[in-house]
């Protein structure tokens, strides 16, 4: 089981935690273009953390902004570089979590006891227009399909470099053991989907439904 | 196999589909960036929120946040609009802040108690000098940024700030 971002490495580069500790030093020294790398590195992951909270733009953006805000003023307390990922998971978590009951958005029926379920849907629809290839517009779309702890959870995981799971872990609030089995399970079900909807290939263009399950 | 971090150890099923999970997997990853990925403001901004980094300044202590139970209220489905109440303490200096969101950008309203040289209140954009009544009192109305924190200049030459709020 992994327990930092060990075994996240560029792919011909060389450990990852080795650079991250030099990084971290070197922007902690003030060097802008290794925050510059840190940003790089990570940027993937906090912004798909929002999107899996259904934040329309302006709201992960805004979300994403302060996470580095964040980072900057406790980089000299930052003293285990390894476990940065998981550091930016929570804290982005935690930023969206504030928009989500600042704005006013929540649902108020407190029907649910998932933060999922007092997201707002009023967060921008799948958009498969960007994409060229049908199998990939129908796979996009199906992803709208899933339930939303899936749509969650691919959302994050779907983030380049592949996140450490620990950062995945502190980012949703799930036990670092439950991903994995989480991740197939969900991916099963995307694949049902796709291959029990063969029509949905040529759905490029039309949001997917929300909120259906 | 995609080079995931975690390769799961469940990944194959008895009808041996792992490897076609593993493809969707990839798959999504391959269009991420393309369908949903960071816009490049967002990118430039993550950048620039290094200009903001204060060698010399005291990170004061948060002792007391309104908000503190966000994460409870978000599972209760309940929102709020009320003020947010935030206190800090520093080696020297306490700060009290008040942060009650508007229709353009929020007011801001606080305490600050100690040895205070000068005080200025820093938005993403720059910084703001605020003035204190005689008995360490200040109101700033429609701040038009989305986060602040407040910058303190002690008579000792030292600088404290706040964490970065929003409203």
């Amino acid at each position: 089981m992994q327990t930092d971002d060990s075994d996240v490495r560029a792919p011909d580069g060389p450990p990852a935690e080795l650079d991250l500790r030099a990084l971290v030093e070197a922007a902690r020294a003030g060097d802008q273009g290794a925050w510059n790398a840190l940003v790089d590195r990570y940027n993937r992951l906090v912004w798909s953390v929002a999107r899996s909270f259904r934040l329309p733009t302006a709201d992960a953006a805004d979300a994403v902004q302060m996470t580095w805000l964040r980072l900057v003023e406790n980089l000299d307390r930052i003293t285990e570089p390894e476990r940065l990922a998981s550091w930016l998971g929570t804290t982005v978590r935690r930023e969206c979590l504030q928009h989500l009951r600042r704005s006013g958005r929540a649902r108020t029926d407190g029907a649910g006891t998932d933060i999922l379920d007092n997201v707002p849907d009023d967060a921008p629809p799948i958009e498969t227009a960007l994409l060229d290839d049908e199998r990939d517009q129908a796979l996009w779309q199906a992803m709208g399909m899933l339930g939303d702890k899936c749509q969650q959870l691919l959302r994050v995981l779907m983030a380049s470099p592949p996140p450490p799971y620990s950062a995945v872990a502190a980012a949703l609030e799930m036990p670092m053991g439950s991903i994995g089995p989480a991740r197939q399970r969900c991916l099963a079900q995307l694949k049902k989907i796709i291959t029990s909807e063969p029509g949905s290939a040529t759905g490029g263009g039309i949001p997917a439904p929300r909120g259906s399950r | 196999m995609t080079h995931d971090a975690a390769p799961p150890t469940d990944a194959a099923g008895p009808d041996g589909d792992g490897a076609d999970l593993e493809a969707l997997m990839g798959r999504l990853r391959g269009f991420a960036d393309h369908v949903d990925g960071p816009p490049p403001l967002v990118t430039d901004l993550a950048r620039a929120a290094f200009e903001t980094r204060d060698f010399d300044a005291e990170l004061a202590v948060l002792t007391a946040d309104s908000d503190v139970d966000t994460l409870a209220l978000v599972r209760s489905g309940e929102t709020t609009t009320a003020p947010r109440m935030v206190s800090f303490e520093a080696h020297s200096v306490t700060v009290e802040l008040q942060l009650d969101r508007q229709e353009i950008g929020m007011a801001v309203a606080g305490l600050v108690l100690g040895p205070v040289e000068s005080v200025e209140l820093e938005t993403a954009d720059g910084r703001t000098p605020v003035i204190l009544d005689g008995r360490g009192w200040f109101r700033l109305d429609a701040v038009a940024a989305q986060h602040v924190r407040l910058r303190v200049r002690t008579g000792a030459g030292t600088v404290v700030t706040t964490e970065w709020l929003r409203t």
